[in-house]
């Protein structure tokens, strides 16, 4: 082991956390809904960029690097989860599998109004494709572009998925309210 | 609440509004945290040249079982256990046992630099080894080699039996043997058998216990045969309903045994009812398996009586064979360790049906701990042959090693962790 650390890690981590924890931290949490496992996921996020960041070409932004990271990252959790809950033998197909949180939400969320806690449990029963696109889109705010970016695909499959992921929101969020009304 | 509450506009505003969630850590307890995992004592490898694949440098978590006691339980393993093996002349099955733990903490590897891809002079690095490396085979020729897996240049007249063997540290095991065809002649009466009757010989056969593992075969219940279809009637108060790791364990069996010659199972009760586990529910649908081709990669996963096996970290798959070998160096969990060696960079090549595994500095396997080379080596190898791909290994010193023949590509594996059938005969 070499004596002391590597200043241009440290350099990297710091440039990171400064420009881009907020965004990345925020993301983590809606994508997994638990505060403690944000926080780990975000810890493997670094680790993941401070190695690969040699291989940062420079091809896109930076943000969207490091959100490419942190997805794979999220994804790599669903999958591991998947794995050791449900013995899973086939691919972990991120795009049509359901990427579900745990049942309760980070305080944070839930404090807004019930129908919106309905909100994000719609969304946990999109297909993951849809789950990550809104997630991106509308909670992060990245453009078509960026999304694409992100998820290495082209916008039109950015915008297909985003309609396609809202016309299912506002189908979910019907029948909740027939249940409700029924119930 | 009208009808109109949720349409399209309305839910893309509530997303926006969504509530801003902060990290309450702060910056310094993150950077302690990485500091503590020793990102930041890794240098980064700069000077690529261009086109080249980004090598992959390891850094393995640091294991607590390895501690100063290690040291000395090490030169314990070099003053007494060395010698025994040479003498025994049995590496073979027990390379990656007691000697295997122990010289972990003497693993002193030569922590090189990795700034710049040097050019790379075979002869004279060849010939700075040459001492060493003559030692070293001349002792290789005693204790014969460390390889664990099966390959097809070793199979003659031989029927490959894999089976997946269960403990309370980890999930299933693949471990394989040689059947001899001359054994199975005389204990089918010339008749070839299928698989699941040479299992119904070979699996009470095996010492489940004196391997570290628990007792658990045959399985419970009966099979029938269907074309490539299993199917397993468990007889009622069977045990792998007993908790989600105890259903893990027996789909991992299963699939470790029967992957390789059958394409699923269908699990029923023993009346030929669906059968219903407490964390699945019902099963209707019978559950594929895979062999070896599983598509995942292979880490150390240290069983009861110190005894290490290369095996799969709880079955993950990926979609491709670069993901697999990037994720080599990720310990996910503290059962299955990496197997990778701290410090060597290598890139890997997909090539059509060989994965080229490229190291980044001429990589000299006499100035490493032997097993743990060939941990790593097989790990690659196996995982490669996860997705029906062969090896083929540049830049390492030696052109020949432990049977390997490193300047070719090396033979199709078709075994995972190879017992010796003499030893389970007896």
């Amino acid at each position: 082991m070499k004596d002391g650390g590597s200043p241009m890690n440290e350099h990297i981590f710091h440039r990171l956390y400064d420009d881009y924890h907020s965004d990345v931290f925020h993301f983590l949490i809606y994508m997994l809904k638990d505060r403690a496992t944000a926080e780990d996921l975000s810890h493997e996020v670094y680790i993941r960029a401070i190695k690969a960041y040699e291989r940062f070409e420079n091809k896109s932004s930076e943000k969207t690097w490091l959100f490419a990271i942190a997805k794979n990252v999220a994804i790599d959790h669903f999958r591991k989860q998947k794995v050791r809950s449900q013995y899973a033998f086939d691919f972990f197909d991120w795009e049509s599998e359901q990427l579900i949180g745990i049942d309760k939400s980070p305080e944070e969320i839930s404090i807004g109004n019930e129908e919106n806690v309905q909100l994000y449990r719609a969304l946990d029963e999109c297909s993951g494709d849809q789950k990550v696109v809104i997630i991106l889109r509308f909670i992060q705010q990245l453009s078509i572009a960026e999304t694409a970016k992100v998820l290495e695909w082209s916008d039109s499959k950015v915008k297909t998925t985003q309609h396609r992921a809202i016309k299912q929101l506002k189908l979910l969020m019907a029948q909740n309210e027939s249940e409700a009304k029924l119930g | 609440m009208n009808d109109n509450k949720w349409g399209e506009l309305e839910i893309e505003k509530a997303l926006q509004n969504s509530p801003k969630i902060q990290d309450t850590r702060s910056k310094e307890d993150i950077f302690k945290r990485l500091q503590q995992e020793g990102i930041f004592d890794e240098e980064i490898v700069t000077a690529l040249e261009p086109q080249t694949p980004a090598p992959i440098i390891i850094e393995k978590k640091k294991r607590n079982i390895y501690s100063k006691i290690g040291y000395l339980v090490a030169l314990f393993a070099l003053i007494i256990i060395v010698p025994l093996l040479l003498i025994n002349n049995k590496a073979n099955d027990s390379a990656g046992e007691a000697v295997n733990s122990s010289q972990e903490a003497l693993d002193i590897s030569d922590m090189r630099e990795s700034e710049e891809i040097e050019s790379f002079s075979t002869s004279e690095e060849e010939n700075s080894m040459e001492g060493k490396a003559e030692l070293s085979r001349a002792t290789m020729e005693i204790s014969n080699d460390f390889r664990t897996a099966l390959y097809e240049d070793e199979v003659v007249d031989e029927t490959i039996f894999t089976i997946g063997l269960s403990s309370d540290a980890a999930e299933s095991v693949p471990v394989s043997l040689k059947i001899p065809q001359s054994f199975i002649e005389e204990a089918f009466e010339g008749v070839q058998p299928t698989y699941l009757q040479l299992y119904g010989v070979i699996a009470p056969l095996i010492k489940e216990d004196d391997l570290g593992f628990s007792d658990y075969h045959p399985f419970k219940g009966h099979f029938e045969e269907q074309g490539m279809r299993l199917i397993h009637y468990l007889p009622v108060n069977h045990p792998y309903d007993l908790g989600s790791a105890s259903i893990s364990n027996y789909m991992g069996a299963l699939e470790d045994t029967f992957g390789n010659h059958y394409e699923e199972v269908l699990i029923l009760n023993e009346n030929g009812s669906p059968i219903e586990f407490s964390h699945l529910g019902i099963l209707d649908e019978p559950v594929k398996i895979s062999g070896i081709e599983m598509k995942a990669n292979y880490f150390i996963v240290e069983t009861g009586e110190e005894r290490r096996y290369l095996s799969t970290n709880f079955r993950t798959r990926y979609a491709t064979v670069e993901e697999a070998f990037s994720a080599l160096a990720v310990e996910s969990n503290d059962i299955y360790q990496s197997a990778l060696i701290k410090d060597v960079a290598f890139s890997i090549e997909n090539r059509d049906t060989v994965v080229a595994v490229s190291f980044e500095l001429p990589f000299d396997v006499y100035e490493q701990d032997e097993v743990r080379v060939m941990e790593m080596i097989e790990a690659m190898v196996l995982t490669a042959a996860s997705f029906g791909k062969q090896t083929q290994f540049i830049n390492i010193v030696q052109s020949n090693w432990n049977g390997f023949e490193f300047d070719t590509v090396l033979p199709r594996v078709l075994g995972v962790n190879e017992l010796d059938f003499e030893s389970i005969e007896k």
